[in-house]
């Protein structure tokens, strides 16, 4: 891009610093006129002193290819060369010829002719020129002295006035370059990320300002980007501050619920302590039962001895009155027998009576004898009636006896089952007794080791409870240090933004 | 004395010794009493339940208890069958069923009373329901009894004793009509 600001490749001299140039070279009348003096000896050369600077030139591909580039030919060319040769031994060194001098720099400038040809091309001219003055004044070598100095001081003139307009020229083409990539920069530092530089001729500026527009474009790309991402951030960031709200929720209600669960532990302890304390006094009573068991398990060995002793009585009674029944009943037949023999004696007395009365008179005595001896067997027949019926007595309470020591055998059958139950429950209580004394004293133990427990639980959870404490506080870091990200990215996105306002 | 009083096996008991002192003198007062009205002595005994019948002892042999009779086959259903009395075989008839009266002897016990008697050359066992003993009667206090009917030869029974509710068995006519 051209601007108007653009310096101009060709640059004025004041006077003054014309005059410093030409003082500096030593450059005085005396050479001007030397000079003029010259041109009548270079003059007719002026062709073939051209020639052979051309000739030069066209050893050089190089520099056949610029002077084409440059829209010029070998002809123009020596053309302009023999005005600069004429120019040169011109006699006139004032402003108009730096100007023109100052113009083939600028010509050189243009057409990327670098100096290092043309300062080749004054040392041709010299070489060639030199020997027409040295041969033209071959007598005089003072003259041609003075000649070949005003001649040297004139190239040398001409040598920095061109490199100077050359130099000036590139310098003045990288300022324009620097300047269009300068405001180029500022546009896209102002966000104009649309913009795109125009190259300059030069190869490497243009290089530069290919690099530049690559720049901008991947900047845009960036920034685009940079914005997506930055929403996409913004996005993520506000998910997190939720989640991260949602966890502090979560974890404030963990540490209540610890808290809790702490106060909860503390009266767990404390129902344990007592839990141990009952069940020591349980272990001591376990051990207790156990004595009282053991010597009711004596008690009832005793007293399943004592049941069969009175079983044995019991036997012994029954045996007993077994004996008394039959003896009731030898009674019973020895009283029949008696009956009988009492029936017998009554017939026999009615006899005798029947025999008295027969007898008349005579048995009357025998007849009171018969009679007192039928009273008699009536008497004792009624005994026998009595002593049976006491027998019976006798047999129906003998036999009430026998069933009812039969019935007491049996109860005391039942009863030595029932003890010798007693005395295996008995056993079995007291191994059940043996055990639980042997259990609760395993209680006992476990309830100090669940003490132990709980003392440790109580430990690890007043460190939970601490942990939760700080997970609590590193919550709030985590949202405060989300909601400063937050803040980071939004400021992220408004400083792509201005990247982005003219897409 | 030397032999001892038959009383004495009584032992020492006074009550029983009294009693008998006491009924000893009462018989003895009776026999002096029944010499002036003549008396004539029977054997008490009862048919069944409460039919009391006597016997004189005139005809009267003896009472035995014999444990069993030993039936005759083919012998009418009065005559109960025989019985060894002392070597000689005496033939017994069931008086109940003799009288017309059921039979007892199903239900009888173990031993049977049998009342002998005798007149003339026979003798014949009656079996009675149970013996109760020996008494006496006064002959004038008979009165006829009730002709019982299908009594050929004139009636069984000497007469009856109202007072004491029994009547008077005529053997000798009992015999001669079992033995004819």
């Amino acid at each position: 891009m051209q601007s108007d600001s653009r310096p101009n490749r060709t640059f004025s001299l004041t006077a003054a610093e014309r005059e410093e140039r030409l003082r500096f070279v030593g450059f005085g009348d005396t050479d001007a006129r030397e000079l003029k003096d010259t041109w009548p000896i270079v003059e007719p050369h002026v062709d073939r002193i051209v020639d052979a600077f051309c000739t030069n030139l066209s050893n050089h591909g190089t520099l056949l290819d610029i002077v084409a580039r440059a829209g010029s030919s070998v002809d123009r060319l020596k053309a302009k060369q023999c005005g600069y040769l004429a120019e040169m031994f011109g006699g006139d060194y004032g402003e108009a010829y730096f100007q023109h001098r100052q113009a083939i720099g600028v010509v050189h400038g243009r057409i990327g002719l670098g100096p290092q040809w043309f300062l080749g091309g004054y040392a041709l001219y010299t070489r060639l020129i030199v020997p027409l003055i040295m041969r033209h004044h071959f007598w005089s070598r003072s003259r041609a002295a003075r000649k070949v100095e005003a001649l040297n001081k004139i190239v040398a003139l001409d040598s920095q006035l061109v490199v100077d307009t050359y130099v000036h020229g590139v310098t003045a083409e990288l300022s324009g370059a620097l300047h269009d990539y300068t405001a180029f920069v500022d546009r896209v530092a102002l966000g104009h990320l649309g913009v795109r530089v125009d190259l300059p001729s030069d190869p490497a500026l243009a290089h530069l300002g290919v690099r530049l527009n690559e720049m901008t474009t991947s900047l845009r790309e960036m920034a685009l980007r940079t914005g997506k991402a930055g929403q996409g951030l913004s996005s993520v960031v506000g998910d997190m501050l939720e989640a991260v709200s949602v966890q502090s929720a979560a974890t404030s209600e963990q540490a209540a619920a610890i808290n809790e669960t702490t106060s909860t532990l503390e009266e767990i302890r404390a129902i344990s302590r007592q839990t141990q304390e009952k069940a020591e006094a349980l272990g001591a009573t376990a051990e207790r039962t156990r004595s009282e068991g053991e010597r009711g398990a004596e008690i009832v060995a005793r007293a399943i001895a004592d049941m069969e002793s009175v079983r044995a009585q019991v036997n012994d009674i029954a045996d007993k009155i077994l004996a008394l029944s039959e003896q009731t009943h030898q009674i019973g037949e020895i009283t029949a027998t008696v009956n009988s023999l009492a029936q017998q004696l009554k017939m026999l007395s009615l006899n005798a009576s029947i025999e008295a009365a027969k007898a008349g008179d005579a048995g009357k005595g025998f007849a009171v004898v018969a009679a007192e001896v039928k009273e008699l067997a009536e008497q004792s027949q009624q005994a026998t009636v009595q002593v049976n019926a006491i027998l019976q007595d006798i047999q129906r309470a003998t036999d009430k006896a026998v069933m009812v020591t039969e019935e007491g055998s049996k109860g005391v059958d039942r009863g030595t089952l029932l003890i010798q139950q007693l005395g295996g429950s008995m056993q079995s209580l007291t191994e059940a007794i043996r055990e639980a004394a042997v259990s609760s004293q395993q209680i006992v133990t476990a309830v100090r080791q669940k003490g132990i427990g709980i003392d440790q639980i109580a430990t690890a959870m007043r460190e939970i409870n601490m942990a939760t404490r700080q997970s609590v506080e590193s919550t709030a870091a985590t949202r405060e240090r989300a909601e400063r990200l937050r803040a980071l990215s939004a400021e992220m996105r408004d400083s792509v933004r201005i990247y982005l306002h003219d897409q | 004395m030397a032999r001892p009083n038959p009383l004495q096996v009584l032992g020492d008991d006074e009550q029983a010794r009294a009693l008998l002192e006491r009924r000893a003198a009462e018989l003895a007062r009776h026999a002096e009493e029944a010499v002036a009205p003549v008396l004539e002595p029977f054997v008490h005994f009862h048919l069944g339940q409460g039919h009391e019948y006597g016997v004189p002892c005139r005809w009267v042999d003896e009472v035995v208890a014999v444990p069993a009779i030993a039936r005759v086959p083919g012998a009418p259903a009065p005559l109960l069958g025989v019985i060894n009395r002392r070597g000689r075989m005496l033939p017994v008839v069931d008086l109940r069923l003799h009288f017309g009266l059921a039979s007892d002897a199903g239900v009888a016990p173990a031993l049977h009373d049998v009342v002998v008697v005798s007149a003339g050359d026979h003798a014949i066992g009656l079996r009675v329901s149970g013996l109760i003993g020996m008494s006496e009667y006064p002959p004038d206090a008979l009165v006829p009894g009730p002709v019982e009917p299908g009594a050929a030869g004139g009636s069984q029974f000497l007469g009856l004793l109202p007072q004491q509710h029994l009547a008077m068995l005529d053997a000798e006519k009992i015999l001669g009509d079992l033995c004819a």
